[in-house]
């Protein structure tokens, strides 16, 4: 363990980020208090909210470890997730030392639990439509082409419209030629079979992911110091 | 897990979720090309199916 007391602390850091032999790894912000994952995870925590994180080397973070280490980051989440409410951390995130982490947790606390709040009752789900490959019928004019594509396009914007109404949130990832639409909708629990209703209308293959945690609505704009 | 479920995941994990900046982040050069490596798989795996 890194010694939290000062002044060591700025060394300890300094070294840590050179050649850290432990790190903190970050899961996710939670509610406390909560039910906790099995060592080595174990939560930092803060008033009424906790940082859930593990003790890692960060020399295992490589290549032929990484699918794994991918797994445990989503099953640490999801288990959270299954008794409250997450606000998850992209994968790989390491903090120095606990002092960092926890003053972390202190300085968003306010963003945090008022993320947690709007994020509390629902779950992530993707909606994927991909686009036959259209083939332009013979004799097709520059013009007409434009006007079909523009069609295609405005058909995806229309179904993600009629996706987001059962939705508190939802944003378009990519748009591009391969997806007629490619989403992600924030759906409040008590909405799910009238959002499934209606992705279920949608014509042609569709794809429906989830329930997820709600890793594409989570952001902190507070910097770590 | 399948492989779809696996990329699926990956593109969850390693596209979204709480980015959080500041010296106190250990980030090793390595872990960002390891993120790059993870995108070129998914971008590999996520080509257009046939169907």
């Amino acid at each position: 363990m890194i010694p939290s007391s000062h002044p060591a602390v700025a060394n300890s850091r300094a070294r840590a980020s050179q050649n850290p032999e432990t790190a903190v790894y970050a899961y996710t912000i939670t509610r406390w208090p909560t039910a906790v994952p099995a060592a080595p995870v174990r939560a930092l925590t803060y008033r009424n909210i906790a940082l859930v994180v593990a003790d890692v080397d960060p020399a295992e973070f490589t290549d032929p470890a990484m699918l794994p280490l991918v797994r445990r980051h989503h099953g640490v989440i999801v288990e959270l997730f299954e008794g409250t409410s997450v606000l998850p951390f992209r994968f790989a995130t390491m903090f120095t030392d606990d002092d960092a982490a926890r003053q972390l947790l202190r300085d968003a606390y306010d963003e945090a639990v008022t993320a947690l709040d709007a994020l509390a009752g629902h779950r992530e789900w993707g909606v994927r439509v991909r686009r036959p490959k259209a083939v332009p019928p013979d004799g097709l004019s520059g013009t007409d082409y434009l006007a079909l594509r523009r069609r295609e396009r405005s058909g995806g914007e229309q179904l993600h419209e009629r996706l987001a109404r059962h939705a508190g949130r939802s944003t378009i990832r990519r748009s591009t030629a391969e997806f007629g639409l490619d989403a992600v909708y924030l759906v409040p629990l008590s909405g799910e079979d009238e959002f499934l209703a209606e992705a279920d209308r949608i014509d042609g293959p569709v794809e429906i992911t989830g329930p997820w945690p709600p890793y594409s609505f989570s952001e902190l704009r507070t910097t770590a110091r | 897990m399948t492989a779809d479920d696996l990329v699926e995941v990956l593109d969850r994990v390693i596209t979204a979720g709480v980015v959080v900046h500041g010296d106190v982040l250990i980030s090793l050069a390595g872990v960002d090309l390891i993120r790059l490596d993870l995108r070129a798989l998914l971008a590999a795996v996520d080509t257009p199916e046939v169907r």
